[in-house]
């Protein structure tokens, strides 16, 4: 699973999600994408299980990229604790990301695969996704 | 030759402001620059602009651009060099115009279009295209629409490298490393399921359990 190797503080706090995304919204490196509609926190876990979805899917050829990176610690208190003495202990890693964001990226297969794969890929993430291909105007 | 219209008009006002205002009326704002050319603030309507990128050549379309309102304007040849959508709506926001003639020379992305059933095929491999566009440079009048690549002698294993590509008269491609373009490929042989997810999904589906597994009920009560 992604994580980052060395943070500066363990604990971050929130946030706000407002907007849309202003960078990594085209598809850079490949030739199709998959694109959330909505803002959320994607884990770690989610963005390798559907990393695999995605692998298994393509089975050969091709070259993925992850265009998000996990790098905002959420901390949880421990199950049946009362409330106070201070924040819960980190538990998972996510990826803030907010509408507009190209969160995988694919070239070397044809469309038809590139877009079962993403299907496949979609449902293993939390937010709204939709196919996008290179340069897309409408 | 001919080219598809754009009309288009001068602009003489600038910033964010001015151009939401633009947007808001249903137009965008755009520049036309190019050899001897100051840049030129423009206005136009996105309509015709995507419209001429749906003929076959898409963004590499060369554009004839015209002055509405202004008689004394001539026209000029363009081609769209940068554009600028909306990252959710897709719907363009700006435009670049480059003032090109059709013996100038340009350097462009032109997508590789795979021809004929392969050899290899026809015994159960896949054609896979590593590269889907390549960077050539032509004249303007020579802007192919796509490079095609016959792939009916290739058998398993065989590929076409860049530099093999049959190109159209007058255009060349720019490399620095030469790759495949085509390849065709026998695909993964299929697995047992038990056996796929252990070599593959072992560290994603692996650690389920052990989540569950991390938040044991307490003993003793």
């Amino acid at each position: 699973m992604l994580s980052p190797s060395k943070v500066k503080h363990r604990k971050q706090q929130k946030g706000k999600m407002r907007g849309t995304a202003f960078r990594g919204s085209e598809v850079s490196f490949g030739d199709y994408g998959l694109q959330t509609e909505e803002c959320g926190w994607v884990t770690a876990r989610q963005i390798e299980a559907a990393r695999v979805a995605i692998n298994r899917h393509v089975k050969r050829g091709g070259k993925l990229w992850i265009r998000i990176f996990p790098d905002k610690p959420i901390s949880k208190k421990p199950l049946e604790t009362r409330m106070g003495r201070g924040k819960g202990a980190p538990e998972e890693w996510v990826a803030v990301v907010r509408p507009g964001r190209v969160l995988y990226e694919i070239a070397g297969v044809d469309e038809a695969t590139a877009r079962e794969a993403f299907r496949l890929a979609g449902h293993k993430l939390p937010v709204k996704t939709r196919f996008l291909t290179r340069g897309e105007v409408r | 030759m001919e080219y598809p219209v754009v009309s288009v008009r001068r602009r003489d006002v600038t910033g964010k402001g001015a151009a939401r205002k633009l947007r808001a009326l249903g137009y965008i704002p755009a520049v036309l620059y190019g050899r001897g050319l100051d840049s030129t603030p423009l206005v136009v309507n996105p309509r015709e602009v995507v419209g001429a990128f749906r003929g076959e050549r898409g963004v590499n379309t060369v554009l004839q651009l015209k002055f509405a309102g202004d008689e004394a304007a001539e026209g000029c040849l363009a081609l769209v060099r940068e554009y600028t959508t909306h990252p959710l709506r897709r719907t363009l926001q700006h435009c670049d115009f480059l003032k090109v003639g059709e013996d100038t020379e340009v350097t462009l992305e032109v997508p590789i279009r795979i021809v004929g059933k392969s050899e290899g095929e026809k015994l159960g491999a896949k054609v896979g295209n590593p590269l889907a566009r390549v960077r050539v440079k032509c004249k303007v009048r020579d802007i192919p629409a796509a490079i095609d690549v016959d792939v009916t002698p290739l058998g398993v294993g065989d590929g076409v490298m860049l530099s093999e590509l049959a190109l159209p008269a007058g255009v060349r491609t720019i490399y620095t490393k030469d790759v495949p373009v085509v390849l065709v490929r026998m695909g993964r042989a299929e697995k047992e399921p038990e056996a796929a997810a252990a070599a593959e999904g072992a560290p994603a589906e692996g650690e389920a359990p052990e989540a569950e597994g991390a938040t044991p009920a307490p003993e003793g009560k």
